[in-house]
């Protein structure tokens, strides 16, 4: 008897532990400061805490019912299971509510609050041109800023940690490309192929197509089609751009380069440079992307490294063309009939047509706020094209970077 | 007893003809009054006497105006506001309390922008200390003010561009005062010295908050607000006979006094006369109280809140067939306390109980027949059912009579409301007073009650729909929402058609504010409101909980749009619902009056765009802090009497400019020569002859309240001096054709001028859009006028009540080649 009045206490206590733990956390302004919330849009603030409001709920509400329970001399038995519920659901929540959170904390000051809306709005409008016409709805995105060489997504529409379904994309960029951010755009790729359901699609498009290339070939980009998917997305949008910041994020060791790794949906970091380049190639003809290729081979001898996989690499660089093809003339379902070159010319982020937008627009297209609202993805196709393709004037080129982005982020309304 | 047709659909009491107009027509003397400008041109040979201290003044005077500041001003009082209201729930249970705490927290609102205040012109005094003016120049005072930093935590972004108004204002007068010294003029020797000048604008600062406060607690009554021609009066000795009370803006003549006591510190050199100076602004607070004074309940905020509330109560508490008479009659004096001071003198004239017992009697009969539980609570279910998915009814709202009682309160308070528009003479004749009251009663009824419970002929909409009084969740009421939600399908045209402020279209504001091109049609939710006495638009976007239209957006009332007949008709196709928009409300979103309609478009994702601008005031502490929505079209016409100089501001907003940058750089000369022909021979021509009133900027010594605007005031009182009146209305009639005949002398140049000065300057043009600021300011001056020299003088004849000179030797000013100036931002004076 004694030794039940025991655990019931000890259970009771834990009970009260997990729910006043539960209770600080529905405090929001305990898990992310109040600057780093006035730095949000205030409709994703809206969302994020109506959804992190009901997953602590029902952490609250467990924790209630088991207390009352205690309080009515309840099972031990159920009790005890009721906490461990209890504790799962709590860290399960927590998770979820860090992650947002660890996210929003990233906005630390208006500065880069005003680059991260920037980013924001980038990836909204990326997903807004196709998406839009194809009758689906954009989902809300956040990007946030952290360390680490590549960007990456938590999808919206996916289950998250606490059993709930995320209704705002949350993109990581990175700290070394926030001035160079046509990664998000990957990024939103993967939200746009994950909402058409293209991937698959795009799958079945590899198998057939490349099977002129062997088994070996055919299967191998069959494999990394959503990576594949995400880039030409980006590509399409921001042109040159990505290509070059690609390059130099998978610019490592030359055995990071050539490795292949089985299951990886990453393409060998080798072929997918070439077959950003043959995107280019394929739209927009000669250009900055030739050198590119041309140094990339040289710092990347593949008959020098001789990689164990080099008999595939060779025989998936013979293909980058009609890969390329595959990615950007070829029509889909998942685009009602269309093919992605024709829903998003990449034609207008050729470097022609992006010298013919800074022509137009003259001195204005950095400064003037209707200019940056109007053309914000060609503005950062613009300035990643003269980064990847001069060497000159870099840091005024990023500063310039910053200054356009920083007033679009100052543009949008804030909490 | 008078026995009418009620606009209720259910009840007919009897049949009187009530169609005829029971007011006079009068033949309009100012349609008689025919151009003074003869088709042949004078020369100029007058000469002109008027100080050089009087010319000084009116040009100071219109370099502090800032329309910027105004809008501070604005937005200054909405925080003091909300300074008060997050931390109550109902203003009205705290009852006389109620007061004293508001000012306490509005008080501690503003100690930290006095201080910040303070320590800024502490700074500047600090700076130009033991220097007179001429020791300056304006490039070292225009330096100076560029180091100035705001420096506290606790400023908002709204105070931080009340600071910069405020230093802005600082800066223009010193650099007047380093320019009369310079001059060498002889009123150099009036000079303030700079540090006093400015310890002595710190004392204004107070003062003027405290003015701000007082306007929200309606402590300021229109009518007895004092006027810059009466202060000007004071200082400049000049001989303006006109000194009958203005009716304006509460806070736009806030402004115009400040500033005149600001002009009046400069050129003030004594210590004990600027102490004077401050000390008379100080007091007109106090003054103004007493004068009201006579009034003894001169209306508190919460007292008609309270009241409606004790109504409501009452009507709930009475017996089955129990008279609503002696509530009603307990509710009215009340209700007459919020009508204008000088149709309460009238009221107070003929006899307050007969005019009360005469109304209450009448308005009892009209509505009684809703009073009883049974009646007012299918009444409130009705409206209840009608405005489910769009009010957000409170869980209370929901299981109680009381919406049906507020209506009757809401058409018993417009019914008299409805008396601000009728003069002692109709209200002492009870037969014209009850038609009035009758036709008021019904519009009020036909705007409070479901549409079902009114007789067809009056109803204000073709849906089933009705007004409910917001916010919901407090008893003081603010504004009405429309139960209905229309669902529009706007194209280019519609859009071009309907205009909103200042004439500007509908397409513009949409472009401008959103960067939403109509293109090929857009869809859009359009939501209706309307305002409230005590309610600002404000209110309205702190109030709603729209995605684009709600409290944590700044600024999100500007989006709010007169409903007026063309808009409800086109956008709607309701076209009773619009509501009566004249010129003066409609040249300003400041200027919006109980009663008026406004319309707000939900569209899928369209935000309000704030750029981010070069701070124009102190650098802000924090670089978000800038939240000025970027502007549309907007025209100025400068009339400066002093310099015999013309001036024509053109705004492109940034949208407007950015197309026009586009067409420069293809050398596309059709697409450039049609946006300016859209630009400026349609909208800004539209904006400046439809508000000539509101957009012409007069500087002479003998209008310093520099707008027609004040003048178009048409006095209710006016009966003791009719001669004096019908005088006066020449002279302004007089001023308002020449004023007409010059804008449209300049305006019908400038197109030619501008398509001629794009054709061979036009890099300006790109250069002016890339600055960073928004849109460009293209400024046509003309230097010199022959001609401004005869029109000052006959200003000046008229304005001393000379009388109405003769006109036939009065010519346009004849006007040459114009300098043209092209800036970023918008830069009117």
């Amino acid at each position: 008897m004694v030794t039940s009045i025991a655990i019931n206490n000890s259970i009771y206590r834990q009970a009260v532990h997990w729910q006043l733990a539960a209770k600080r956390m529905a405090s929001i302004e305990n898990m992310a400061s109040m600057q780093a919330w006035q730095g949000v849009n205030n409709d994703i603030t809206k969302i994020l805490k109506t959804a992190f409001a009901a997953s602590i709920d029902e952490v609250i509400v467990l924790a209630d019912n088991l207390i009352m329970m205690l309080n009515n001399g309840g099972d031990e038995a159920i009790a005890q299971k009721l906490l461990q519920q209890l504790r799962n659901k709590y860290t399960r929540c927590e998770e979820t509510v860090h992650y947002y959170t660890i996210a929003i904390n990233s906005r630390t000051n208006p500065s880069i609050s005003a680059m991260l809306r920037a980013c924001d709005v980038l990836c909204k409008r990326s997903m807004e041109e196709i998406l839009k016409p194809l009758g689906k709805e954009v989902p809300p995105v956040m990007t946030y800023l952290d360390k680490g060489i590549g960007a990456s997504i938590l999808k919206a529409g996916l289950r998250l940690w606490d059993g709930r379904v995320s209704s705002v994309a949350a993109i990581k960029i990175t700290q070394h490309n926030l001035y160079r951010p046509t990664a998000i755009i990957h990024e939103t790729g993967h939200q746009v192929a994950h909402i058409l359901n293209w991937t698959a699609e795009l799958e079945t498009a590899m198998e057939q197509g490349l099977a002129s290339h062997g088994s070996e070939v055919s299967a191998a980009y069959a494999g990394w089609v959503s990576e594949m998917a995400a880039d030409a997305f980006a590509f399409v949008h921001t042109g040159y751009a990505a290509v070059a910041a690609l390059h130099d994020v998978v610019s490592g060791n030359a055995h990071s380069v050539f490795a292949y790794h089985r299951h990886d949906p990453h393409p060998i970091s080798y072929i997918r440079v070439l077959l950003n380049i043959a995107m280019c190639r394929l739209y927009f003809g000669n250009g900055p992307w030739d050198k590119l290729e041309e140094s990339f081979k040289l710092t990347y001898d593949i008959l020098a490294v001789n990689p164990s996989d080099s008999a595939l690499i060779k025989k998936c660089e013979i293909a980058v063309m009609d890969v390329a093809k595959l990615l950007l003339s070829k029509t889909y379902q998942s685009f009602s009939g269309k093919s992605l070159a024709l829903l998003i010319p990449p034609e207008r982020v050729s470097p022609q047509a992006l010298e013919k937008l800074e022509y137009l627009a003259g001195p204005s297209l950095h400064t003037s706020h209707a200019w940056i609202s109007k053309e914000c993805l060609r503005i950062l196709a613009l300035n990643g094209y003269k980064i990847g393709a001069n060497t000159k004037d870099l840091v005024a080129l990023y500063k310039q970077q910053e200054e356009w982005m920083t007033k679009l982020g100052f543009a949008v309304e804030l909490n | 007893m008078y026995d009418f047709e009620t606009p209720f659909a259910d009840t007919i009491v009897s049949k009187e003809d009530n169609s005829g107009n029971a007011y006079t027509q009068h033949e309009s003397f100012t349609e008689r009054f025919l151009s003074p400008f003869q088709t042949t041109y004078e020369t100029d040979h007058s000469t002109t006497t008027v100080s050089p201290l009087a010319e000084e003044y009116v040009n100071l005077l219109s370099e502090l105006q800032d329309g910027e500041f105004m809008e501070s001003l604005y937005e200054v009082a909405g925080e003091m506001q909300e300074s008060w209201r997050s931390s109550v729930s109902d203003e009205v249970a705290m009852g006389s309390q109620f007061e004293p705490f508001a000012i306490n927290k509005a008080q501690q609102y503003m100690t930290p922008l006095l201080n910040e205040s303070n320590r800024l012109l502490d700074a500047a005094a600090n700076h130009f200390s033991g220097t007179d003016m001429a020791a300056h120049s304006e490039a070292t005072v225009d330096m100076f003010f560029e180091t100035l930093e705001i420096n506290n935590e606790n400023i908002s972004p709204v105070q931080e561009q009340f600071l910069g108004g405020l230093m802005k204002k600082a800066k223009s007068v010193i650099k007047k005062g380093v320019q009369v010294a310079k001059k060498g003029l002889s009123i150099a020797a009036k000079l303030s010295p700079i540090h006093l000048l400015l310890n002595k604008l710190k004392g204004l600062i107070k003062p003027l908050l405290t003015k701000v406060l007082k306007s929200l607690f309606k402590k300021l009554p229109p009518t007895l607000q004092p006027h810059a021609r009466n202060l000007a009066n004071k200082f400049l000795k000049i001989n303006l006979t006109d000194d009958s009370p203005k009716e304006s803006t509460d806070i736009e003549s806030l402004e115009l006094e400040f500033d005149n006591h600001v002009t009046q510190l400069l050129f003030t050199p004594e210590e004990h006369e600027a102490d004077y100076n401050v000390a008379q602004y100080e007091s007109s607070i106090e003054n103004l109280e007493r004068t009201s004074g006579y009034d003894a309940a001169y209306e508190s905020e919460t007292n008609i809140d309270g009241a409606r509330e004790k109504f409501i109560n009452e009507l709930k508490s009475l017996r089955m067939d129990e008279d609503p008479g002696p509530a009603i009659e307990r509710f009215l004096p009340v209700a007459i306390m919020a009508l204008k001071p000088v149709i309460k003198m009238g009221i107070n004239l003929i006899g307050r109980k007969k005019i009360i017992d005469f109304l209450a009697n009448m308005v009892s009969n009209l509505i009684k027949k809703y009073v009883p539980a049974e009646v007012s609570k299918p009444l409130a279910s009705h409206i209840i059912d009608l405005g489910l998915g769009v009010i957000g009814f409170e869980t209370h709202d929901m299981n109680n009579a009381n919406v049906g009682y507020e209506a009757i309160a809401n058409t018993i308070e417009e019914t008299i409301e409805g008396l601000n528009e009728i003069d002692t003479e109709t209200m002492k004749n009870p037969d014209e007073l009850a038609l009035h009251v009758m036709d008021k009663f019904e519009k009020a009824a036909a705007n409070n009650f479901p549409p079902n419970y009114i007789r067809p002929d009056l109803r204000n909409t073709k849906s089933r729909a009705t007004f409910v009084s917001m916010p919901r969740a407090t008893p003081s009421k603010l504004y009405k929402k429309f139960t209905k939600v229309y669902d529009l399908q706007l194209d280019g045209k519609m859009a071009s058609s309907v205009k909103i402020y200042r004439s500007v279209p509908l397409k513009n504001f949409i472009k401008d504010k959103y960067g939403i091109e109509i293109g090929n049609g857009i869809t859009a939710k359009v939501h209706i409101y309307e305002l409230k006495k005590r309610g600002r638009l404000s209110d309205i976007g702190k109030h709603e909980k729209l995605p684009g239209l709600n409290a944590s957006i700044p600024r999100a009332w500007i989006q709010l749009l007169p409903l007026t007949g063309e808009a409800a008709n086109t956008l709607l196709n309701e076209p009773n619902l619009a509501s009566n928009f004249d010129e003066k409300s409609l040249s300003s979103r400041y200027k919006s009056r109980s009663g008026q309609r406004f319309y707000y478009l939900e569209i899928e994702g369209a935000k309000l765009r704030f750029p981010q601008t070069a701070p124009k005031g102190p650098k802000p502490k924090n670089p978000s802090s800038q939240q000025v929505e970027s502007r549309s079209a907007d025209v100025q016409a400068v009339l400066n009497f002093s310099t015999s100089e013309i001036k024509l501001n053109y705004f492109f907003s940034e949208e407007d400019a950015l197309s026009m940058v586009s067409k420069i750089a293809k050398n596309d000369l059709l697409g450039i020569a049609g946006d300016l022909k859209n630009s400026v021979k349609t909208v800004f021509n539209d904006i400046l002859q439809n508000h000539l009133s509101s957009k012409v900027k007069i500087i002479h010594e003998a209008m310093p309240e520099m707008y027609m605007e004040y003048e178009d005031v048409h006095d209710h009182f006016s009966f003791k001096d009719v001669g004096k009146s019908i005088g006066k209305s020449i002279g302004q009639q007089a001023i308002k054709k020449v004023v007409e005949g010059i804008s449209n002398l300049v305006s019908s140049k400038a197109y030619e001028v501008v398509v001629n000065f794009l054709k061979t300057r036009s890099k300006e043009f790109v250069n002016a859009q890339a600055e960073p600021q928004d849109g460009v300011t293209v400024s046509i001056v003309w230097k010199n006028v022959q001609g401004m020299v005869t029109i000052k003088n006959l200003i000046s004849t008229l304005k001393e009540g000379g009388g109405l000179p003769s006109l036939s030797d009065l010519a346009l000013p004849k006007i040459g080649e114009p300098e043209l100036i092209i800036k970023g931002g918008k830069i009117f004076e």
